[in-house]
């Protein structure tokens, strides 16, 4: 069998054979976890009732929300869990393992139409007190289709960077590129991210599940987590042999965009027990998209990615193959080129493209190609039946980026051509290996977990541009980290400690003396972090983390001398800067009764040489004409801000949903507002919905206002124009679901920017030269299949 | 149990292997700096050539140039203005030639060739500063830029050879005024033709000095005789002295 070299590759690591497991036959396997309620504050489910009908077993939680039933046969189990006011989940798990599930149970005003319970393995080596939100369910599925950067503006406290309409990375609470991590199904994402337009290279579609921890979460996943981690999970695989599937298909009037997406499961049975697979793919197109008066010329795209797992678990141990592969060519707005600062006043002073422009998919330079190849290999053994298991993960990340400027390279050679010739042109190859212990629990109190990290990097770049941003490198890294957590009566308890290494050099020429230069840099560097999580009552809770993170100064940040296109700024790196460390404080209260959901969080953010470009105020002069000039510089930075939702279900049926995102940065050095923040924001719903109409389910119309402030908290002198004004958008919604073949067919029609208004945001890069979208209406279509009878759950493990 | 530890040990090789290739994954490519790309040009050095059409060895050469005098190397960041001025007779008529130079190659290439190969999609344009404003005329067929796309906000410490600031403006005295006209003599291939610039006439007037800002607008599928399409491929400034 194929699998045995993965599983027996685990199985050598040092230490494991002894403790192996023999037996799979008798009826030794655990069940415990927690019931939750309600999609979006997942709050305990005291005294649900959970019943093992076959095994005639059953209980109730306790106060809050945990169970846990020994004597488990493996195999098939049926399991019943009810909750007055919500929805009772009847099904099947098949066991092969000691399982930890956390169940979510909706209720009728809150089943969006979406799953109707997720499973997950509690991960004991995650951080219990971290702030965090959640996107899933039908409040995922009404963001299909949007780039990962945008999906995420739903969740209070997160916000995007954008470089026009087709790029879109994600700030959580004030901070963005090499201070957010991604965590793409258990692995580092480890691409361009320093440029401030480069996307993450991620198709949405893989997750059914994206979280988003907001703070530093460094002692888990090392540098980079310094302002927040998403993490991007799919769906477990089947358990249950047959094949189903799933259909997604949306349309989207601006820029005419269409988006296919399909994935295809199954798991074997009989003789092929243990065996999963999935299949997943998406394409993407998209033309010239349309603000409220006129065209952008050149914003089209076209994106293709694919992913193939195939998993072999058994009762103690498992192992899983992933790969998958995201192709991406992305048009940059021709209104956008400005190569030099007086076309850049120009482009400013119009401050739109100069003429309507019109419709098409065709688009070319300028423009950007981004491959990323992810291959991994996991897998995981149980030491012992009380729950210590060791597992590793490996993987192998190709990210490469090309990016051409507007005007080809002129070039007399005509049998070269320089129109596919990149100006930029970086290859990064990644590869990762994660090693974590998580102990058995310690009386049935302490529970947690040891790793192990290493990590290295190889950088590449062919660029044709003269100025090099970012020259070749060479990382290693390797970090340790322990978690642990104690639960006693109303607390939990958690700290953390890690230590971490780095050695990096770089290749690049000396300036003056054209001899290659070859600096080299260590770094190394503890953190901390502890956690409590206390209940007042049992509608009333709270959590606060306190964590330190550090992150090395990245390559462009030493290194880079030249202009960074698109923004017509000429940077310079300093290799003297030295890391970066944080202080996170955050503090979270937990409301929740039948009618009110509240989460308010708050959070004070310390970081220790915050390194970013500062504006020089004067210019460098070259025969392609002056730039303003940029120095990345270290100062001590404060950002602190607050985040708020409810959900309030203020009449039969009708339904407020409204958040509120809120941050402040301030510049210590110079008691002056850092650039670059996030404005104030308010997004607001009312929902009505029927719970059934005859077969169609889940009938309901939304109507959303979103409101943006000017962001008026900014130095003097450090930008090419003023901030625009604040806005309001109005939007709206209305879906339903209907039964097809034993399945929920689901659709549903959105319009943003309802009506059709000229804005601009602060947090767009090329809020310069052109307005932000006017109009979309989104028509979302989810198709279920396959040859299995449907059931409502998914099993972790 | 016993069948699982045998066969960790058959493939506990393979397995070290494979950690190894974490750990030492390096390409020998990533570790040193890659060669620049065969065909890579730069634009290191604009030059004007005038020509007394009254008087042939009258040449007038004006040079700005990112190749160090000192060094004869490509400086990223710098200018070199030490030689770009231009001394013109007064009421003169000078033919006049922009020669553009990639002197990072060996031989020198000469880029304004490939920007001849590339005549539809690029336009230069000459601004006297100080204009004198009744001269001023923003046409498809004259060189002037227009005023929102002048050069204003350069600081004081920025200047041309000998120390006069780049930022342009407008006079209604005809004593103050740089006295130069510049008018393109070339044409494109486009249809119906359009001037390109890489060929002007100089035309002086009385005594005076100033600048004279050269910018070449690239622009591919949008050239309309006019400044605003397209980006800036090279943007200078030379001292003038009229006498």
């Amino acid at each position: 069998m194929r699998f045995k070299l993965l599983l027996s590759f685990i199985a050598c690591l040092p230490g494991l054979g002894a403790s192996l497991y023999a037996q799979h036959a008798e009826c030794d396997l655990t069940i415990s976890g927690h019931v939750y309620i309600s999609d979006t504050t997942q709050l305990n489910a005291r005294s649900a009732s959970i019943r093992f009908p076959t095994l005639k077993k059953g209980g109730v939680t306790d106060n809050d929300g945990n169970f846990n039933f020994k004597g488990i046969c493996p195999g098939k189990n049926r399991i019943i869990i009810s909750y007055a006011g919500y929805k009772t989940l009847d099904t099947v798990l098949n066991m092969s393992q000691n399982l930890i599930l956390n169940f979510l149970l909706f209720n009728n005003a809150q089943e969006l139409g979406s799953v109707v319970v997720v499973g997950e393995v509690i991960k004991r080596d995650q951080i219990t007190t971290a702030i965090k939100s959640v996107l899933s369910g039908a409040a995922l599925e009404a963001t299909r289709g949007l780039s990962l950067g945008e999906s995420l503006k739903s969740i209070a406290g997160v916000n995007s960077l954008q470089s026009g309409p087709s790029i879109s990375k994600p700030v959580i609470h004030g901070v963005y590129s090499n201070r957010v991590l991604i965590m793409n199904n258990g692995v580092r994402q480890e691409g361009q991210n320093w440029g401030n337009d480069h996307a993450p290279e991620i198709d949405p579609f893989i997750a059914t599940k994206i979280t988003v921890i907001k703070g530093a979460a460094s002692i888990r996943y090392g540098s980079d987590a310094i302002g927040g981690v998403i993490l991007l999970d799919p769906k477990a695989l089947a358990t249950a042999p047959g094949m189903d599937g799933e259909l997604n298909l949306v349309g989207m009037t601006n820029g005419r965009v269409g988006v296919g997406s399909a994935v295809l499961e199954g798991a074997g049975g009989g003789k092929w027990d243990g065996l999963s697979w999935r299949l997943q793919g998406t394409i993407k197109k998209a033309g010239n998209s349309q603000t409220a008066n006129y065209y952008l010329m050149n914003t089209g795209f076209d994106e293709n990615d694919y992913s193939a797992t195939l998993q072999y678990n058994k009762a103690h141990y498992g192992g899983t193959l992933y790969f998958s592969q995201f192709n991406t060519k992305i048009g940059i707005a021709q209104a956008s080129v400005a190569d030099n600062e007086s076309d850049l006043e120009q482009d400013i002073a119009r401050g739109r493209p100069l003429d309507d422009g019109f419709f098409r998919y065709v688009f070319g330079r300028p423009d950007q190609t981004v491959n990323h190849m992810l291959a991994k290999a996991s897998g995981f053994v149980d030491l012992s039946n009380k729950g210590s298991r060791l597992e590793a993960v490996y993987a192998y990340q190709r990210d490469t980026r090309k990016e051409y400027d507007a005007n080809p390279s002129d070039n007399s050679d005509t049998s070269l051509n320089t129109n596919g010739i990149p100006d930029l042109n970086f290859q990064l190859n990644t590869s990762t290996l994660d090693l974590i212990w998580e102990h058995a629990p310690i009386k049935h109190k302490i529970t947690g977990s040891i790793g192990l990290n290493f990590i290295t990097h190889e950088n590449i770049q062919q660029g044709t541009a003269y100025q090099e941003l970012i020259p070749n490198f060479v990382d290693y890294g390797g970090g340790v980290f322990g978690i642990e957590k104690y639960a006693v009566r109303r607390w939990i308890l958690e700290a953390g400690i890690r230590y971490d290494y780095r050695w990096l050099q770089a290749y690049a020429y000396n300036p003056t003396s054209v001899v290659e230069d070859r600096p080299t840099y260590t770094w190394q560097e503890p953190t901390i972090n502890i956690g409590a999580s206390y209940k007042f009552n049992d509608h009333f809770s709270g959590d606060y983390n306190f964590g330190t993170a550090w992150r090395p100064p990245q390559v462009i940040e030493l290194f880079a001398n030249g202009v960074h296109q698109s923004a017509a700024a000429w940077e310079f790196g300093d290799s003297s800067l030295t890391l970066e460390q944080a202080y996170n404080n955050n503090l979270s209260f937990t409301y929740h009764d039948q009618k009110l959901i509240v989460q308010a969080g708050g959070y004070v953010n310390y970081f220790h040489h915050y390194i970013y470009a500062k504006p020089d105020l004067n210019y460098i002069t070259t025969i392609e004409g002056t730039f303003p000039a940029f120095s990345y510089t270290q100062v001590n930075a404060l950002f602190t801000g607050a985040d708020l939702s409810l959900t309030y279900t203020f009449a039969r049926n009708f339904t407020l949903i409204s958040k509120t995102s809120i941050v402040r940065a301030r510049n210590l050095a110079i008691h002056d507002w850092l650039i670059g923040v996030p404005a104030d924001r308010f997004d607001n719903s009312i929902r009505y919905e029927w719970p059934a109409i005859g077969k169609w389910k889940h009938i309901f119309f939304e109507a959303n206002n979103l409101v943006v402030a000017k962001q008026s908290r900014v130095p003097p002198n450090s930008d090419f124009a003023a901030p625009p004004p604040g806005y309001m958008l109005w939007g709206a919604s209305s879906g339903f679901s209907a039964p097809l073949a034993g399945r929920e067919l689901k659709v549903s029609l959105s319009v943003t920017n309802l009506t059709n208004i000229d804005y601009r945001d602060y947090m767009d890069r090329f809020r310069y030269y052109f307005a932000d979208l006017g109009r979309n209406i989104a028509l979302r279509l989810l198709i279920p299949f396959g040859t299995k009878v449907p059931s409502g759950i998914n099993t972790g493990g | 149990m016993q069948n699982l530890l045998s066969t960790g040990r058959k493939f506990l090789p393979g397995a070290v292997i494979l950690l190894l290739l974490v750990v030492s994954a390096c390409n020998k490519a990533a570790q040193t700096v890659t060669p620049s790309l065969p065909g890579n040009e730069f634009l290191t050095t604009v030059e004007l050539r005038l020509t007394n059409t009254a008087n042939p060895s009258d040449v007038q050469l004006a040079i700005s140039t990112q190749m160090s005098p000192y060094t004869h190397t490509y400086q990223v960041d710098s200018i070199y203005n030490n030689l770009a001025f231009l001394r013109l007779k007064a009421n003169s008529t000078y033919s006049g030639q922009v020669i553009i130079l990639d002197e990072t190659q060996t031989p020198v290439d000469t880029v304004s060739l490939e920007i001849l190969a590339r005549e539809n999609y690029h336009l230069f344009f000459f601004q006297p500063s100080p204009v004198l404003s009744s001269n001023f005329d923003v046409s498809t067929t004259t060189t002037y830029i227009p005023q929102a796309d002048w050069l204003t906000n350069v600081p004081a410490s920025d200047t041309t050879a000998f120390g006069i600031p780049e930022n342009e403006y407008m006079t209604n005295a005809t004593d103050s005024a740089l006295n130069l006209v510049v008018n393109r003599t070339d044409l494109d291939a486009n249809s119906p033709p359009m001037q390109i610039g890489l060929k002007d006439n100089f035309l002086t007037g009385a005594a005076s000095t100033g600048t004279l800002r050269v910018v070449l607008r690239h622009q591919p599928n949008a050239k309309n005789g006019t400044y605003p399409p397209g980006s800036t491929d090279l943007d200078v400034t030379y001292a003038v002295t009229i006498y």
